[in-house]
């Protein structure tokens, strides 16, 4: 399960989460459905205390999928996952209005590429069991879910119904 | 099992649907939707317009999602009466069809004035309005647009880049009134005129002037003719509420409260017909945006399932991406100038940044050009404006921008 719990009060600004995302776009590209290889698909503001983590936390009910005008966000569920489908982005910002974490960012590519789509975020590394980012995070400021804390409550009870009945059985 | 009826499916209604298949898998959901079509994504006819998008891609879901077990579709077809005592509405066939519970997501219509009304006069609300403006415009008609809010900005935008150069026409004395204050409504002009759009502040349109080849041209307040074959009216939309029992009807569409569930016991609305909870000032009012939708048909959808849902409220709120220069606006962007309030403003070359607080808290957020941040701000704006709510301290109206 790819979906992360983020504390940003346990971040200290190392950054270590950007090389191992940017890393691995590029190491994962053609492995992994949406890579923007070399860029980063989150970011950290400022070291202001607490910095901000702006990286999508795969919400169970995300307001940018509810906003998504073209549906190109969809929340795909056997990965658990809020996947971005760049050839249904239309470019109209309204997941940026919506998304409490700031977690959709600029594409660097944008309007320069075939992917002409203002926004890139974080694809959950695809098919890996444990993100990138979280791997990479000294202090447990991202977690992969896996570590039994997610960003939505609603999303681990279902882990938890999941594993439940994965022991009974 | 519960049988659901959803009158109305777009956005609002098919997120109910999806939450009611989600707590009632199986459970029995008859839908009534007006267009045979399936359902597509209003918000971006002004794309199709301009030949930027495809019928395809503007679909809400695909036609698999219609076809599941316990659901059934009445394509094309109105609810034309709804009984609330014996659970029963009609269609226009004079179908009828009993129920338990059932939403009322009949969505809203243009807003068209009736002494303009007429040949040659459209709203943009379907994609039937869409080819009908397309073919007008192939044909050569000069095109006029009534209304400088979101939706007349889109349009305009969308025809200009078809080489149409439209004329806007606003009655107020700058476009995109109600979200926008002076400087971003400027920069937003900047851009339209930029590309080819004709824009026309302070003005009203008197009469529309038909020859026998339909429309001709609008005479304006100023006593100016404005010579056009086709007028598209971007003026606000109605509730649908026509049929509606009395007792669910609001002030314009169908009054909730925060579960979503009309005065009626059993029948729910949600979407551009609901009269929900606006943050702003507490009070109920229609906000038409796709995300209040989305929201609002799934709380309701979950009530009607047997689960507890609560809206949290709407923020009046828009993001609009013109060509080079996106745009939001949240909650209130314009302040009266009284001690309570104050604004921060912020320019870089390509931006504008105005954030306006009440009493040190923020609760208006208005980005032009770099709108990253928006988000984030939304965030903080709700937490705020749900707290002066919680305290008996709302905000007010925000009333034309200032």
């Amino acid at each position: 399960m790819p979906s992360l719990g983020v504390s940003e009060s346990a971040c200290d600004s190392c950054g270590r989460c950007l090389v191992a995302c940017a890393a691995g776009r590029v190491v994962l590209a053609g492995a992994l459905d949406s890579a923007w290889p070399g860029q980063a698909l989150l970011r950290i503001d400022g070291p202001a205390p607490p910095p901000r983590i702006r990286l999508c936390r795969h919400c169970a009910t995300a307001p940018c999928v509810d906003t998504c005008v073209g549906r190109a966000l969809r929340r795909d569920q056997a990965s658990d996952t809020v996947k971005l489908d760049p050839s249904r982005c239309v470019g109209c910002y309204s997941c940026v209005m919506e998304c409490p974490f700031g977690a959709l960012l600029p594409n660097p590519d944008g309007g320069r590429s075939a992917r002409d789509v203002p926004i890139v975020k974080c694809d959950g590394c695809g098919q890996f069991a444990h993100p990138l980012c979280a791997a990479a995070c000294p202090t447990g400021a991202i977690r992969a879910a896996a570590d039994g804390r997610s960003a939505s409550s609603r999303a681990r009870r279902r882990r938890a119904g999941l594993l439940g009945r994965a022991r009974r059985g | 099992m519960t049988s659901h009826l959803i009158i109305g499916l777009n956005v609002a209604g098919i997120a109910a649907m999806k939450a009611i298949r989600e707590i009632e898998p199986g459970g029995r959901i008859v839908a009534v939707s007006a267009e045979a079509q399936l359902p597509y994504s209003r918000v971006l006819l002004p794309r199709y317009l301009g030949g930027k998008t495809t019928p395809e891609s503007m679909l809400l879901e695909p036609a698999e999602f219609y076809e599941v077990r316990g659901t059934r579709v009445f394509w094309g077809r109105r609810v034309v009466s709804l009984d609330a005592a014996q659970r029963r509405a009609v269609l226009d066939d004079g179908e009828t069809i009993d129920f338990d519970r059932a939403l009322i997501a009949a969505g809203a219509r243009p807003t068209v004035p009736r002494d303009l009304a007429g040949p040659g006069v459209t709203g943009l609300r379907t994609g039937e309005d869409a080819a009908f403006i397309r073919e007008r415009v192939r044909g050569g008609a000069r095109v006029a647009i009534a209304g400088g809010g979101p939706v007349g900005v889109k349009t305009a935008c969308a025809l200009a880049e078809l080489g149409v150069r439209p004329a806007l026409i606003v009655a107020s004395g700058r476009i995109l009134s109600q979200i926008a204050d002076n400087e971003a409504a400027f920069l937003a002009q900047r851009c339209l005129e930029q590309r080819g759009v004709e824009v026309r502040l302070g003005a009203d349109i008197v009469r529309a002037v038909r020859g026998p080849g339909g429309l001709e041209g609008l005479e304006l307040g100023d006593g100016a003719a404005l010579p056009c074959g086709l007028l598209v009216v971007c003026k606000g939309v109605t509730p649908n509420v026509a049929g509606l029992p009395p007792a669910v009807q609001g002030r314009s569409g169908v009054a909730v409260d925060d579960t979503m569930a009309t005065r009626v016991p059993g029948l729910y609305a949600a979407g551009d017909v609901a009269e929900a909870r606006d943050l702003l000032d507490g009070q109920p009012r229609v906000t038409a945006i796709f995300p209040g939708a989305a929201a609002q048909g799934r709380i309701a959808g979950k009530n009607m399932a047997g689960a507890t849902a609560v809206f949290e409220g709407s923020i009046p709120r828009n993001a609009l991406d013109l060509p080079g220069l996106p745009l939001i606006s949240i909650g209130r962007v314009g302040a009266p100038l009284d001690a309570r309030h104050a604004v921060r403003v912020t320019r870089t070359t390509g931006s504008y940044r105005k954030l306006v607080y009440r009493d040190g808290l923020l609760i208006g957020a208005l980005l032009v050009g770099e709108v990253m941040d928006a988000g984030l701000l939304q965030a903080c704006i709700r937490r705020n404006l749900a707290g002066l709510l919680a305290a008996g301290e709302p905000g007010q109206l925000m009333g034309e921008a200032g």
